[in-house]
């Protein structure tokens, strides 16, 4: 089971003096139950790329297929917007219903459950985001904080329970225990569910922290794929797209330059922690 | 005697002398008895969890939001005097969040005169603040553009643009990176960190980012309300520093430095820039 992009193209305004390629040629495959940090400055294609996954907008040329269905077929459409669950930049703006129960459910009503069924599911969502459903189902998501409709956002997407959960810069504009409980849910509803995460983020210390694969995207191509490890190990290339090193990683290159030997590539504050920490004897953790 | 001197050479552009602030229905105060200095030429740093009071706060600087009690005086003009709103707006300029919220025409330039038209500047003197306030953002070629072309970055940079031409004495900066990519993020930065060695501008940077803390000459935490914290990125961010019980976090390095000195490895104690680290860890990684 996999999602596989294959010669995927996008372009905005096709024979017009305005065209735009935003997305050319991509070859990627996505494993279920994968962790993929998608990373790339404004107008690398990013979002182009991650709303063909779920069939929200056509290839112009080269195709698409989620679990072996391409989604050029109408049929095959419908099927993987219920395996690709997408959450777009700042849902929050999107959540309508009168209730949080009502909005979560929305999903699953919307394909089919029962009222009651997607009530259920829709409070097994909410328990998934760290939401209590005794406290808050009843009440209006216009009256919650910025990180708790953030959640229900999510919540609202989990309760279709995708294979794929695909998200557009699910961080931006939270506070740092927000961002941080954002990752954390993330990754436990991976690994209680196994569902595949695709997100798109420009902190790469987040990515060289929680996922375990990346793609970088320029200028619409895509640069580079791999192992979190592969593709932070060439620090100069990730550089000249004018992306942010991890912090880590800088202190590893500086070492190297003062001649310290480094035998592993190191991109997050842990493995520098227990690199040091072996070098220099200290008691390891 | 010491602070005798220190208040001698520092001048303070804001004065908020205990703030207090609610929102129209609530009961809980939005800011709570909040005092605070911004002096000329600091860059000031504000941060804090959503919701603990910052952009409030910054909005009392340039009366977008006037005080329910306390005072809040720039250059000594009050807030609550209408007759200063004024004053008060060209002295103090602000860039907010969301860049598209901030472009009002179809044109770079004639955004960044927009403000100078309203203050009713002669013709020739905007034309030459549009053309001085692009060239400091680095977006002159860009003079004649569409602001809907642009990049989330290059639109911020139009923005601040645009509150430059009105030649303001300090800089308000509301989360004004959190929308832009890495790079943008840097270039807002590298902007204001600019304008104030430059031309000596008082800089707010209210930001999510503790990162960015790391470049101000002070910082100050503020929740529930409250300043809970004032000092350097330094001692702010020290080692032994309960920033965590604030819904914040440290920034990298320091949270490196405090992994290491927990395990028992000498690094000092208010560590805290890349460079830092890398002279205390040079000399013990050679030994071995």
């Amino acid at each position: 089971m996999s999602i596989v992009a294959e010669k995927l193209t996008h372009i905005y305004l096709e024979g017009s003096p305005n065209e735009s390629v935003a997305i050319d040629s991509i070859d990627l495959k996505i494993e279920a139950g994968e962790f993929w940090g998608i990373i790339g400055h404004t107008g690398s294609g990013k979002s182009t790329l991650v709303q063909h996954l779920n069939a929200l907008m056509q290839p112009t040329s080269g195709r698409i297929c989620v679990d072996g269905d391409d989604l050029k077929d109408k049929k095959n459409r419908r099927e993987a917007r219920k395996k690709v669950g997408l959450v777009f930049q700042y849902p929050e703006y999107q959540l309508f219903e009168e209730t949080v129960l009502k909005d979560i459910a929305y999903g699953p009503m919307n394909m089919g459950e029962s009222t009651e069924k997607a009530y259920e599911i829709a409070r097994e969502a909410m328990v998934s985001v760290g939401l209590s459903p005794d406290e808050i189902e009843g009440r209006s998501p216009f009256e919650l904080s910025g990180g708790q409709k953030r959640r229900v956002a999510i919540a609202g997407i989990i309760a279709i329970r995708p294979r794929y959960l695909v998200l557009d810069e699910p961080m931006a504009g939270l506070d740092p225990r927000g961002r941080k409980d954002i990752l954390n849910l993330l990754k436990t509803l991976r690994e209680k569910t196994g569902c595949a995460v695709i997100m798109i983020s420009h902190s790469m210390d987040d990515i060289a922290q929680f996922a375990d694969h990346v793609a970088v995207l320029n200028e619409g191509k895509l640069y580079k794929a791999g192992s979190v490890a592969e593709v932070f190990s060439d620090m100069e290339a990730l550089r000249r797209t004018g992306l942010d090193i991890p912090q880590a990683a800088i202190l590893a290159e500086r070492l190297k330059k003062q001649g310290i030997e480094i035998d592993r590539s190191i991109y997050t504050v842990e493995q520098m922690l227990d690199f040091i920490t072996e070098k220099t004897g200290g008691v390891s953790g | 005697m010491g602070d005798l001197l220190y208040n001698k050479q520092v001048m303070a552009r804001i004065e908020i002398k205990n703030l207090t602030y609610f929102y129209a229905d609530g009961e809980t105060p939005v800011l709570d008895d909040v005092s605070l200095n911004v002096n000329e030429g600091e860059i000031l740093a504000i941060v804090g969890h959503n919701g603990s009071g910052k952009s409030t706060l910054a909005k009392h600087m340039n009366a977008l939001l006037l005080p329910y009690s306390g005072t809040v005086k720039i250059d000594g003009m009050d807030t609550l005097n209408e007759e200063n709103t004024l004053s008060i707006r060209q002295k103090v300029g602000m860039v907010f969040q969301n860049p598209d919220n901030q472009i009002v025409t179809t044109v770079v330039e004639e955004d960044v005169g927009f403000g100078p038209e309203n203050l009713g500047i002669p013709t020739d003197e905007i034309l030459s603040r549009v053309s001085s306030s692009l060239e400091a953002v680095r977006m002159s070629e860009f003079a004649k553009n569409a602001p809907h072309m642009l990049s989330g970055g290059q639109k911020q940079r139009v923005a601040i643009a645009g509150i430059l031409a009105m030649m303001p004495e300090v800089l308000i900066l509301d989360e004004a990176t959190a929308m832009l990519d890495p790079k943008g993020r840097q270039d807002v930065l590298n902007i204001a960190k600019k304008l104030n060695t430059e031309s000596n501008m008082t800089v707010v940077m209210i930001t999510q980012y503790m990162e960015e803390a790391v470049i101000a000459d002070r910082v100050i935490v503020m929740h529930e309300g409250k300043i809970v914290k004032t000092g350097t990125p330094k001692t702010v961010f020290a080692y032994d520093s309960d920033i965590e019980k604030y819904s914040l976090e440290l920034p990298h390095m320091a949270r490196l430095r405090d992994g290491l000195i927990e395990k028992g490895i000498e690094i000092p104690h208010d560590a805290l820039l890349i460079e830092e680290l890398e002279k205390a860890l040079c000399p013990l990684l050679q030994k071995n």
